[in-house]
């Protein structure tokens, strides 16, 4: 998909390589291009494709947009060879995934930044705090991948008394990892580390979660349907509005600004497991008072 | 047929009805033991599923407990679950409950259903990680990838056929007694139905045979004949039509017998009166005729004669054979009569021949031919006078047609017969013509219906009197060479008793002198004629004659002569009282010695009977000359 350009001179080009075409890339891309088209109608030059379909042969690009890990992936290694790249946003990414392949370098001259899939630490114990008032342990299932989160988090949970108990997922050693955490959690805290939260888990996680009577804080929308209490997420849409007012600043003539979490979340209940549980959560409440939080 | 037709009618009724029986009993038999199966089946596979899908955490979590209470579960759930356990991935047993066959297990994977033993079956169904979708963007895969179904263990529940095999059994069982009841129904109703249709049928087969046997008073019980009522209907219609045709049939055949016989009787009447009015008139025509062979004679002795006697011979051939005619004409309208009667009775044929012998050797030797007679000694049993007679017209037809050479009677004797053959060596007759000779006034060599040659009775008359003995009578012959004309003769075997040949066929002995006799006649003739003519003939011979025309002349002539007559001639039938064996009678008691000659033109068996029971010698007028003359002598002679 490529808009053709206006012709202009004025024009910037700017590639928006998607890591995969449709669904919830296409629909980040849609809303941060209509985010730049607002401020600056008619003055970006759009080429927005697979990021495979991208080669050097074609005019440079004066930005560069990735959107998911494989399109910042990709990219990164097309201009990897060049002294002055053109600058990379990269949006929709874990944040772990984007610290792990991004150049410290570009990142310190930034040419490097990013808008997060994930949800700030923060963010989350403090949700768990508005949903849950009489949380004090949240246990954690980590693998190799989600380790990386522990530190950020246990800062978080010390600021605002919390317990953190996690437990490392082995080979095969999920319900042994579930039996050490359940029993010294009020509340299992979901991590996105496709080692140990897949489809083929997510079941087993639940029910034992359930037996326990521990709810669970799902990172996606699809765990608040599997049985989930509650998820904190954010839409494409709304990273990619977000990536849409950092380009629109970089074009603007400012420094592309650091990598950042999205500002713009969901919180989903689901009202059978709350029900089943005890609970009386309103979903769009919740929502409101954690963004007063943040945003006071 | 009885049987046959019943059994057909039961088995084609009852056949069908017991296959179709049959048949639906165990299609249905089939159908419910197969669902018996199936259904069992269909929960056996039900329960594993089940279970696997409850027992996925417990393998999970590794809460043998919880798996146990699964299986345990399992076994209160259906009656026909024998045991469930339910192992790991590895084949491991986390828990059991039950009896199970472990040891017959095979290989874990999915079973639906397999037969382990005869009345086990075994279910297997592998525990899966159900699966949430779970995966996208925030957890981490771009794409859904597609991740391998991780296998958790299996469950493993076994079924006892036991109580299937038991309802089959019952089903089987209850099925059979079905089908016997529906074969046992249809059957009854076939059964019924049959006799229904048969019993009319065979009835109606019983009445037809009887009307075939004539019997038309036959008829169906129409009212029992059910769904064959008009078939019984149609059979008694017939029948009663069949009736009326008959009987009126049969009152036209009687009509026209009735019709046929008047006529017959009419023909019959016809023929007799036609008899009659011929033996009337031929004894009519005997008076004149017999005056007139004496007349004749006379002549013939007289001195006419020495001037004119080719004249005189052709008047005595011409009477001879006016007498002959009238013979045959009497003979064949007396046995057309049935008048005759013939005596049967034993004698030895030599008599026979040797008469035929003196008879016609004179007649042979007037054509010049040879005539001879083998002898032969055996008797023969039948009437010797028919048979004389028959043989007499054989020998002397032949003798007729034979104009050189000669005749030959021979006899010759064939088991118990005696075939008596005239040959001759005449013209022969063509084969043609050899059924067509016995009949009247068939003459071959005689179309011209020349009189010296016969008249062409001879043979009728033969074949009739052959008819009368019952004895066959035949004809070979060889044109141009000759004919054999014969009959067959029953013989009396030698050694049985044997009648004495009858009287009257004593008068063998040669003739002394044909030309004279001697001694008184009397005459008594009502015919004036005939005492004239016999009066010129007895003279002519040499006798005195005395004429008398009724019994007083009579009894007065014999008084007034003296000596009295030497034999008389007499009538058998003489006007006024008495007859003319009465008188002779009383002449001959009166003049001892007296011979007596009836004559009478009425030669009827009656007559010949009377005669001869009272001992007297007849004879039969026309009486011809030589004859007379021959008995004259005779008697004449035995008196000396």
């Amino acid at each position: 998909m490529t808009y053709g350009s206006a012709g202009a001179a004025a024009t910037i080009p700017v590639w928006v390589a998607l890591s995969a075409t449709g669904g919830a890339h296409a629909e980040a891309a849609q809303a941060l291009q209509a985010e730049v088209e607002q401020a600056l109608p008619g003055r970006i030059d759009w080429r927005v494709a697979h990021w495979s379909s991208f080669t050097r042969a074609a005019p440079e690009p004066q930005w560069v947009v990735a959107i998911g890990t494989g399109a910042q992936r990709g990219m990164q290694n097309l201009f990897a060879r060049d002294t002055t790249p053109p600058p990379l946003l990269s949006i929709l990414v874990p944040r772990l995934a984007f610290e792990r392949m991004a150049d410290p370098a570009r990142l310190r001259a930034g040419s490097l930044s990013a808008v997060f899939l994930d949800q700030p630490p923060w963010r989350q114990l403090e949700l768990i705090r508005l949903a849950l008032p009489n949380v004090r342990k949240v246990g954690m299932l980590v693998g190799a991948e989600s380790k990386g989160h522990l530190p950020a988090l246990e800062k978080a949970a010390k600021e605002r008394g919390f317990e953190l108990a996690a437990a490392a997922v082995e080979a095969d050693g999920l319900f042994e990892a579930l039996q050490a955490v359940l029993p010294n959690a009020d509340v299992l805290l979901a991590l996105p580390d496709p080692a140990v939260f897949n489809s083929q888990t997510a079941a087993n996680i639940l029910t034992a979660a359930y037996r326990r009577r521990v709810p669970l804080l799902g990172f996606s929308p699809a765990y608040v349907k599997a049985g989930a209490l509650l998820a904190l997420y954010s839409t494409p849409a709304q990273v990619g509005v977000r990536g849409g007012e950092s380009l629109r600043q970089a074009l603007a003539g400012k420094a592309l600004p650091a990598p950042q979490w999205p500002r713009e979340f969901v919180v989903a209940v689901n009202h059978d497991v709350a029900r089943s549980l005890g609970f009386a959560l309103d979903e769009s409440l919740i929502g409101q008072q954690l963004r007063q939080k943040e945003r006071p | 047929m009885k049987m046959s037709l019943r059994t057909r009618m039961l088995l084609s009724a009852l056949l069908p009805t017991t296959l179709v029986a049959v048949l639906l009993t165990t299609v249905f038999l089939l159908r419910a033991i197969d669902d018996l199966e199936q259904g069992l089946q269909t929960r056996g596979t039900a329960i594993s599923r089940q279970m696997a899908g409850a027992a996925e955490f417990g393998i999970f979590s590794g809460q043998r407990s919880a798996l146990s209470v699964l299986t345990e579960s399992a076994l209160q759930i259906d009656p026909d679950v024998r045991g469930a356990a339910i192992l790991d991935a590895r084949g491991a047993v986390m828990a059991l409950s039950g009896a199970l066959n472990q040891s017959m297990w095979p290989a874990p994977a999915r079973i639906d259903g397999a037969r382990l033993r005869p009345d086990v079956l075994l279910f297997v169904e592998p525990v899966m990680r159900s699966s949430l979708p779970v995966d996208d963007i925030y957890g981490g895969t771009t794409a859904a990838a597609e991740v391998p179904q991780q296998l958790l263990g299996y469950v493993v529940v076994e079924l006892s056929l036991r109580k299937v095999s038991s309802k089959s059994e019952r089903l089987i069982a209850i099925g059979g007694l079905i089908a016997l009841l529906g074969s046992v129904l249809g059957g009854w109703l076939a059964q019924r139905i049959a006799r229904g249709m048969t019993n009319p049928l065979l009835e109606a087969n019983e009445v037809v045979g009887r009307i075939g046997a004539g019997d038309l008073t036959a008829r169906m019980a129409t009212r029992s004949a059910g769904a064959l009522h008009s078939l019984a209907a149609g059979i008694n219609g017939m029948a009663e039509r069949i009736g009326v045709t008959q009987d009126e049939l049969r009152a036209r055949v009687a009509e026209a017998t009735a019709d046929l016989r008047q006529a017959k009787d009419a023909a019959e009447h016809a023929t007799i009166a036609k008899s009659h009015f011929l033996a009337a008139a031929s004894h009519d025509l005997r008076q004149p005729l017999h005056a007139l062979g004496l007349f004749v004679s006379a002549l013939a002795q007289s001195q006419a004669a020495r001037q004119e006697p080719e004249l005189v011979a052709h008047i005595q051939s011409a009477v001879d054979a006016l007498q002959n005619l009238l013979d045959a004409i009497l003979d064949i309208s007396r046995l057309d009569g049935g008048n005759v009667v013939p005596s049967i009775g034993c004698f030895p044929l030599s008599h026979v021949l040797d008469r035929l012998g003196q008879d016609l050797s004179l007649l042979a030797a007037q054509k010049g031919l040879r005539l001879k007679l083998r002898p032969t000694r055996f008797w023969v049993r039948s009437d010797e006078k028919i048979v004389e007679r028959i043989l007499l017209n054989l020998v002397g037809n032949a003798l007729r047609y034979t104009r050189t050479g000669g005749v030959l009677v021979s006899c010759r004797s064939r088991r118990d017969v005696l075939v008596v053959e005239v040959w001759d060596t005449g013209a022969g007759i063509p084969e043609h013509a050899r059924e067509g000779i016995f009949e009247e006034y068939v003459q071959l060599a005689n179309p011209e219906r020349d009189r010296a040659k016969g008249l062409g009775l001879g043979l009728a008359i033969c074949r009739r009197l052959a008819d009368l003995l019952h004895i066959p009578l035949g004809v070979r012959s060889r044109p141009g060479r000759g004919s054999v004309f014969w009959i067959e003769l029953p013989v009396v075997p030698a050694g049985l008793p044997r009648d004495l040949p009858s009287a009257g066929s004593a008068s063998s002995e040669g003739a002394v002198d044909p030309a004279r006799i001697t001694g008184t006649v009397l005459v008594v003739e009502r015919d004036a004629l005939v005492r004239a003519g016999m009066q010129q003939a007895i003279v002519s011979w040499g006798g005195r004659v005395l004429l008398a025309a009724d019994r007083e002349e009579a009894l007065s002539r014999c008084r007034e002569s003296d000596p009295p007559p030497d034999l008389t001639i007499c009538n058998l039938r003489l006007p006024g009282r008495g007859s003319g064996i009465e008188l002779a009678q009383e002449l001959r008691r009166e003049f001892e010695g007296m011979a007596v000659l009836l004559v009478s033109a009425d030669v009827s068996d009656e007559a010949q009977n009377a005669a001869r029971s009272a001992g007297f010698a007849l004879l039969k007028q026309p009486v011809p000359a030589g004859r007379l003359r021959a008995a004259l002598r005779h008697l004449l002679e035995v008196r000396v």
